[in-house]
Order: C-alpha cells, then structure tokens, then sequence
C-alpha cells in the first residue's frame, strides 16, 4: 500500500521542491504550497517511473493533493 | 566482364560540419515586466523557466532576412566557396511565402549558382538534428561536396503576449551551417528519431503557437531522453563518454531534468538562453558553434524535441585536421 511518506520519499530522491516536501499538507492542493506546475510534471513523471503506471493527462490534472495521488495508487493496485 | 566502379565507389573524405554562423539579435526584450502582468514570478521565472531576456528581430525582418544574417556571420569565420555550394537547406515553419520555398529566396539573395539543390526542412526544435542527418545523407548518396544547413525559425511575433504558456518562452535566431569533406568539423556518427503518434496538438499554430507544456514535457521525459540513451548504448557508449550534450533549450527546467535523469553533469549539459530564449531549431547550433569553432572536444551528443510530438538525436565525432 502506497503512502504519503512514500510520495515525499520520491519527491525528496527526484529533488522536487528541495527542503519543503516533508512541510507539505497531504489534504492541501500542491500548487496551494508552493508546488509549481512544473514541479508538478516532473512529480508526476517520477510518479510513473517509480510505480510503474500510466497518468493520463485528465488523470493526472484530477491529482491535487498528495492525498489524491496516494488514493488513485491504491485504487488502481 | 570486367569490374567497372560506380562513380560512389570512389572513396570520399568523410562529410563533417566544419564551421557554424549566428544570428543573435541585437534587441533584447526583458521578461521581468512581461512575467509579473502574467503572475508569474520572477523566482519560477529565472530558475524554472530560466529566459529573463527574449532576443527579438527587427520590425518587419522576415525568416529569409535573418537567414541571410546568419550565412553572413558563415562567411566571416570561415573561407567559404560560395560558388561551389551544391546544397542550400532551411529549417523552418515560418517561410516567408507558402510558395516557393524559402531556402530558394535566400538561395537568390545570396547569388548562389544554378547547379546548387534547395529545399525547406519543416521541422521545430529537433530541426537541427534532422537536417544534420538529412544533409549528410543527401551529400554521401549523391557525392556532394559543399552544403549548408540554416536554421530560421523567429516566433518573437507567433505567440500571443498574454498566454503565459508560451509569452515568456521565445526568442527570435538564426544559424548557417557548413558541411564539407575537408578540414577540421564534426561528423554525423549516428541519429535517432521519433514521432509520438496522436501528439501533434501539443505544439500547434492556428493563428498563435499554442502549447500544451504538461505534455510537451512527458514526450520529452518519456520519448527523446531514452532515445538519447539508445543511441549512446546502440554505439557503445556511456554518459562518460560524451564530452558535450547540447539538449533543446526548451526550459531551464526542462534541460536540468533531463540532465538529470540521464546522470549527466550540469557542466556537460548547460543551459544557454537565459539572455536569449527558447529559439527552437536554431537552440542546438547557436551552442555548437563554439565548439565546432574550438575542435577540442572529441564526441558531442544533441537532443532535439518539440512540435510533431518528434525528436531527434545526433551523435557527433571530431575529425581530426589530418584525417
């Protein structure tokens, strides 16, 4: 079962928002904490490498909240 | 019957890029202003985005003008034979007509001879690596010995001020290069390509480039980067074995991530356009042009991506001046 911890992990190896990941809000939108689009794309690249799967461009635009990406994993596997 | 050779089966000196010239605007358009009426801030804006300056071209200087700049800037760093040019190749998708041609305009404006074969590349960012392989394989099947490549593709004028997608992005070049069979340069080692099917509204031009960047930047990520390690492993190379990688200067961002993902350190892949902007065919040439000018590098790798979804790989050797 896939984690918030686990998401932050990813996002701390990828180097995505250096120093800040482990201060985000699981339950708040990433572009709402300084999560900018671009960290975002690549977030969600890693996403793809690290689990294996597929976010298709509507899927990935529906994942606001580190919450929402752990529950789209878990319900998808 | 005796054997009698083909014209080709004489051996040739091998093609190779001997020299490039550039076109850099002298007009820079700032992005500070630009970026803060877009709500973009100006940390995302030099870190991320990484373009604090736009190179723009002059009020009514079309794609052939800034071409015919840049063959100039050719022709005072190198001895060029202009009457023996037997190729004149553009990379665009901003002709300054639809008919004719636009590598035919610069081909007259330059008083090239009438043996010499022109043609338009419609090609975007990976213009360059396409019209590198296009142009030597052209030279090696027919025997040519002269050529020139151009890149001129200006966009300062095709993005719309107020899209914060692409406002921001672009800069206006152009770039000439030289190919022949002697003297020191660069040869064609290897090239890969690709086209992402069903991906073309990610970069498209009705009346504005439009741009999707979420999926321009998967296509890079997921297309063009494990096309550069294919070619690399195809040859029997590692990262380390490359001295250069020049990679389309799409973002800041985008060539960092790239970098990174492949384990390429940050001085082997820099980033040049943060005075200039994303100058989509001509981003490769207007960084190899010092090195092609230096010779001292041995392999040098470059990476186009961009409309199409398509990409474009090179992988390039030095020819040494005796060879």
């Amino acid at each position: 079962m896939t984690t918030v911890a686990d998401i932050v992990r990813l996002m701390k190896t990828a180097g995505i928002v250096r120093g800040r990941a482990d201060a985000l809000i699981p339950s708040q939108p990433l572009d709402q904490q300084g999560v900018d689009s671009l960290d975002r794309m690549s977030l969600l690249a890693e996403i793809e490498d690290h689990f294996q799967v597929e976010l298709p461009h509507e899927v990935a635009r529906s994942l606001k909240t580190l919450d929402d990406i752990v529950d789209h994993l878990n319900i998808r596997h | 019957m005796p054997f009698v050779p083909s014209l080709h089966d004489s051996p040739r000196d091998a093609v190779r890029l001997g020299a490039i010239g550039i076109h850099l605007p002298d007009r820079r358009d700032s992005n500070l202003e630009l970026a803060t009426s877009l709500g973009v801030d100006h940390d995302f804006l030099e870190h991320k985005v990484g373009v604090l300056y736009r190179s723009v071209r002059d009020v009514g200087e079309t794609t052939s003008d800034i071409a015919v700049r840049a063959f100039a800037s050719l022709q005072a760093n190198v001895d060029l034979p202009t009457e023996r040019i037997e190729a004149l190749i553009v990379v665009t998708q901003h002709p300054d007509f639809k008919v004719p041609h636009t590598a035919a305009l610069v081909h007259n404006r330059l008083g090239l001879g009438g043996h010499c074969m022109t043609f338009d590349i419609s090609q975007g960012c990976a213009g360059f690596t396409h019209g590198v392989a296009i142009v030597t394989g052209v030279m090696d099947a027919i025997g040519l010995d002269h050529a020139v490549l151009i890149t001129s593709d200006p966009y300062s004028d095709k993005v719309l001020p107020t899209d914060r997608d692409t406002a921001l992005l672009f800069g206006d070049a152009a770039t000439a290069s030289y190919f022949s069979r002697r003297g020191p340069g660069y040869r064609l080692v290897d090239a890969n390509f690709g086209t992402v099917p069903d991906s073309h509204r990610c970069l498209l031009f009705r009346d504005r480039l439009e741009m999707d960047g979420s999926t321009v930047f998967k296509h890079a990520v997921r297309q063009a980067l494990p096309g550069l390690k294919a070619l690399l492993a195809r040859n029997g190379l590692g990262v380390g074995d490359i001295d250069l990688f020049l990679l389309h200067q799409g973002s800041k961002y985008l060539v960092e991530y790239v970098a990174g993902k492949l384990g390429i350190p940050a001085d082997k892949a820099p980033y040049e356009a943060v005075d200039y902007g994303n100058t989509v065919s001509s981003s490769i040439p207007l960084m190899l042009q010092r090195h092609v000018a230096d010779g001292r590098l041995d392999r040098i790798a470059l990476s186009g991506f961009g409309v199409g979804f398509t990409w474009g790989n090179n992988l390039l050797c030095r020819v040494r001046p005796e060879t």
